[in-house]
């Protein structure tokens, strides 16, 4: 009976928006309907033309397009008090990947680039015609990548490793020999030619340790009922490149909003800050970006270089009928600086004089080398763009056609033509497949192979023959800029995807997307693209979940309408007021709310109650190494902390970083069921031990992961459910979705193996994971407490072991300064076991983290909050959090990193 | 008649005089008749997520797509 109630209700979410069954009169209250009208025909005309979401999550290419084409009159959807179209709330994950790179006679251990995508974000408006958006995104990339293009007989891929399988260190140096025409010569790898001309170039592929990289970006507009003006910025962080970016974007409607003009300025500064492979920074000149490169002597150079973009784009966006509409834009791109990728070379053959007594009969015998890459320090490019789309009512369908084309001063000319067919299915799905073909000619400097008839290193003599010194290669015998980068080659690109789009219920959108793409020389328009050694193969999906805050603020309007018509036949007292209840629709829990670091403390209140959350938790860990409480010097790590071999480096600063989307559902009054599925990412620097044996990783070893990470589900009951006190248990089991086998590079001719305990995407075991929570309130004072638990379920997971089983107590009491904020204060003790069991396979101990010994511990901590539970406006019965979590004491099993706090925030919504 | 310039920048030529010809259509469109476009269908981007995920990866695959980095693109350099 239960079952068939849960089943009934689930399935009532994928119905068209509607009042609940539980709740729903037999029709539709009249004065919800006139209420709704009469506040859509009250709103400001202004708020139903603006920006689109596209524009909010800054594509520059895309502002003035969607600032254009989205304010037409007539466009937008009705309007309801307070939520105007396009107020979202937007959540969304995507991963690429690309296919095998063509390595002929190379077995590669290599797994190609692939991406983790996550971004969250929400636009609202305020002050009546302002409007903010504020997005979230990163990405973790990992994989090969090719570092340059090379003959196959340089044999660049060449097996590293005993098993002969090719390693992640890239060979970018050796030996080539040539025929009289300079034509390369195939040979093996012991010099010996086969009197064949080499069979072509191939791509010399790296890997590198994954890598994260975040991004903040904001935008803030202001409509008049003719105009709009916005402003925007944002930031992005990754190891090894920070930019920052301000965006002013406008739009002028003309002709009663049948023409609109849009416009948009966007400088972008970027500081970059390479670590360069410090495995292959031996074998690759530097010599031309000397001035840049930091750190030489340290076998680990640093490229240090600026750059800066600006971008100009004006568009118009026009209705040709009452089924058409064509745009046009102009966008003009200039960068200045240090436009060149660090991690790419180009291999130089020199045909030195003095070694041609090596050289094949009548040939040339090449001296290879990699030298970074070079491109001009400036760039001008134009990109014209138009599209047209077409309605056609009578099959709901509609037919988008764009093309573009990108002319630069660096000799690339690009196509693109892009044809999308838009067919809605009813009223809640939009099936959208699309193919596109792109076309680019190569970048004059573009150089895969370079052959140069001048020693690399001259050896100067007196005239006595006594030796004077070296001289290197003559740079002005090369030219000016020189790049491998298969992206600059000639190529064609043809794909095609398909996106659909369905509207759940009470205003939520789910989207998904797919697409293939295939990346070829020889699909290049009129031919002469590069070789068949660059082709690839792409694949992307990505789902996104909306909330269309305008159908959200229809649907609440609905219920409450619908509530108070209910309390009105019935005769209800105080049904909504208090902890939930259909009266509150929309409003979660008040400041009430437990603080940010607190999990699985809310059950819902009534059957068919949803919620939407989302978690973040980051927590810092700098300074010393500590063993229990106390700080040892650094001999004392490196004696007794990796037991043996010694240790020889230790953290020096660590960062983790979850993020959980938070959803719940209850299908009857007394169970919730919860889903959380997250997302991890870490990152440690490394820093040498004093009297460590040296390493030559110390001193500038950054490492990363990231990626999913596990995955709770389970269910709540509350057990108390009173006006002022609530109390429930919270039954979950963690999932282990996290890969627990993150590794290292191999590199210096070293498999490291298994990157350290910590840094892995999850705890590699089936975990039970309870919870029992009590919160209160009295007056303006809130309070409460929760014990949980982390225990773990197997003896060891995939990769050979288990974390400790953890306990939290934690009790917090709080003031609620007004109805919409709330403070908090916190204490917490965490005792947490050791790792049982070790990784199944070697590993390389360097650092106290890779010793099961050296983890868990007893922690107190305390935590300030304060939490804002929105009572109005769009974003009405929303709740936000924060918490820092500060260390009061820690107990280390072993030796461990000292920790700065944690950050805790949490979103969430119920509805 | 032989348009200047090289095969591509005809086509650009021919695509931007068509986009002037659309643009400068007299026909008039009352308010009222403009019900088509408030449909899911045409919207500007009605996968707007999906867009900007493409367009990121884009940005780090195809020299011509490869903008500044507005949204914080990075150095695209994987």
């Amino acid at each position: 009976m239960v079952a068939t109630r849960a089943l009934r209700a689930w399935l009532r979410l994928f119905r068209v928006p509607r009042p609940s069954p539980r709740s729903a009169p037999p029709a539709v209250p009249p004065g919800a309907c006139l209420r709704a009208l009469t506040r859509a025909a009250l709103a400001l005309p202004g708020l139903a033309a603006s920006l689109g979401p596209v524009a909010s999550v800054g594509s520059v290419a895309g502002v003035g397009l969607a600032g254009a084409a989205t304010t037409l009159l007539g466009a937008a959807a009705p309007v309801v008090a307070f939520a105007a179209p396009g107020d979202e709330i937007r959540l969304q994950y995507g991963r690429y990947e690309e296919g095998e790179r063509r390595l002929p006679g190379v077995q590669s251990r290599f797994d190609p680039i692939d991406v983790d995508f996550l971004a969250v974000g929400a636009t609202a408006g305020f002050l009546d015609r302002f409007r903010f958006s504020l997005d979230y995104h990163q990405d973790t990339w990992s994989g090969a990548t090719p570092i340059a293009s090379a003959p196959r007989s340089l044999h660049g891929n060449r097996a590293s490793a005993p098993d002969g399988v090719s390693g992640a260190t890239p060979f970018v140096s050796g030996n080539l020999y040539l025929d009289g025409g300079l034509e390369v010569l195939e040979s093996d790898l012991f010099g010996n030619l086969s009197g064949r001309l080499d069979p072509g170039l191939v791509h010399t592929l790296s890997a590198a340790s994954p890598e994260t990289r975040k991004a903040l970006d904001f935008g803030i507009e202001h409509e008049w009922d003719e105009a709009q003006l916005g402003l925007g910025g944002g930031v992005s962080i990754e190891p090894d490149h920070l930019s920052g970016f301000a965006r002013l974007s406008g739009r002028l409607d003309l002709d009663r909003k049948r023409s609109v003009v849009g416009f948009s300025a966007t400088v972008a500064r970027s500081a970059i800050d390479a670590h360069l492979d410090h495995d292959a920074a031996p074998y690759i000149d530097v010599s031309t970006y000397a001035g840049e490169i930091h750190n030489q002597r340290s076998g680990s150079p640093v490229l240090r270089d600026e750059r800066t973009d600006w971008t100009l784009e004006a568009s118009l966006a026009r209705l040709l009928g009452r089924s058409t509409r064509v745009e046009g834009a102009l966008q003009f791109r200039r960068a200045e600086g240090y436009l060149a990728n660090p991690y790419k070379v180009v291999e130089v053959a020199f045909i030195d004089p003095d070694q041609q007594f090596l050289a094949p009969p009548g040939g040339f015998y090449g001296d290879v080398h990699a030298l970074l890459e070079r491109r001009p320090d400036t760039r001008n490019q134009v990109v014209l763009s138009a599209r047209l789309l077409q309605d056609v009512a009578p099959i709901e369908g509609a037919a988008s056609l764009r093309y573009a084309f990108a002319h630069d001063d660096w000799g690339i000319d690009a196509h693109t033509l892009e044809a999308e067919w838009r067919q809605q299915l009813g009223a809640t799905w939009l099936v959208t497949p699309r193919l596109r073909y792109t076309t680019q000619g190569a970048a004059d400097f573009y150089q895969p192979f370079l052959v140069s008839q001048q020693a690399y290193l001259r050896i100067v003599t007196d005239p006595g023959g006594g030796f004077v010194g070296v001289e290197p290669f003559d740079r002005a015998l090369l030219p000016d800029a020189y790049s491998g980068d298969h992206r600059l080659s000639a190529f064609g690109v043809l794909s095609g995807g398909i996106s659909i789009q369905k509207r759940l219920f009470r205003g939520f959108v789910l989207d998904l997307g797919f697409e293939y793409a295939r990346y070829a020389g020889s699909l290049r328009l009129g031919g002469g693209g590069e070789g068949a050694f660059a082709r690839y193969d792409t694949w992307l999906v990505d789902a996104s979940l909306r909330v269309d805050l305008a159908a959200l603020a229809l649907a609440r309007e609905g219920r409450r309408e619908i509530v108070l018509v209910e309390r009105d036949r019935d005769g209800a007292g105080d049904e909504g007021a208090g902890h939930g209840g259909a009266g509150h629709v929309g409003v979660a829990h008040g400041p009430a709310q437990a603080p940010a670091g607190v999990m699985f403390a809310h059950a819902l209140p009534a059957a068919g109650d949803f919620m939407l959350g989302y978690r973040t938790m980051y927590m810092r860990r700098d300074g010393d190494i500590e063993e229990g409480s106390k700080e040892p010097s650094d001999g004392v790590v490196v004696d007794r902390a990796c037991g043996d071999p010694d240790c020889t480096a230790a953290a020096a600063s660590m960062g983790h970083q979850m993020h959980m989307l938070d959803l719940m559902f209850a299908p009857t009054s007394w169970l919730t069921l919860a889903l959380m599925p997250t997302y991890v990412d870490h990152d440690m620097r490394v820093r040498a031990l004093d009297g460590a044996v040296p390493d030559v990783h110390s001193g500038h070893d950054h490492h990363a992961t990231g990626g999913f990470g596990d995955t709770r589900f389970g269910a709540l009951v509350p057990l108390l459910a009173g006006r002022r006190d609530h109390a429930n248990l919270a039954l979950l089991v963690s999932a282990p979705t996290g890969d627990t086998s993150q590794r290292f590079r191999r590199d210096h001719q070293t498999e490291r193996g298994f990157v350290h305990y910590p840094m892995q995407l999850g705890s590699g075991t089936w975990d039970f994971l309870p919870a029992l929570t009590y919160q209160g309130e009295r007056g303006r004072w809130r309070f409460g407490a929760q014990t949980s638990a982390s225990v773990r379920m197997e003896h060891e997971g995939r990769t050979g072991y288990a974390l400790g089983d953890e306990v939290q107590v934690t009790a917090w009491g709080g003031l609620a300064v007004t109805d919409w904020l709330g403070l908090s204060l916190r204490g917490l003790y965490t005792h947490a076991g050791r790792i049982r069991g070790r990784y199944d396979r070697p590993i390389l101990v360097r650092t106290p983290g890779d010793r099961p010994a050296n983890s868990g511990g007893r922690l107190f901590d305390l935590g300030v909050g304060l939490a804002l539970t929105v009572p109005r406006g769009s974003f009405e019965g929303m709740a936000l959090s924060l918490e820092w979590i500060q260390p009061l004491a820690e107990d280390w099993n072993g030796y461990q990193l000292e920790r700065t706090g944690t950050l805790a925030a949490r979103w969430g919504m119920h509805f | 008649m032989r348009l200047p310039g090289r095969p591509p920048l005809r086509i650009a030529l021919i695509a931007g005089a068509l986009a002037l010809v659309f643009a400068t259509a007299c026909r008039s469109v009352e308010p009222w008749e403009r019900g088509a476009f408030a449909s899911p269908r045409m919207q500007d981007a009605p996968h707007a997520p999906h867009a900007t995920f493409v367009d990121h990866v884009r940005q780090s695959r195809e020299a011509a797509a490869a903008g500044p980095s507005s949204s914080g693109g990075g150095c695209g350099c994987y």
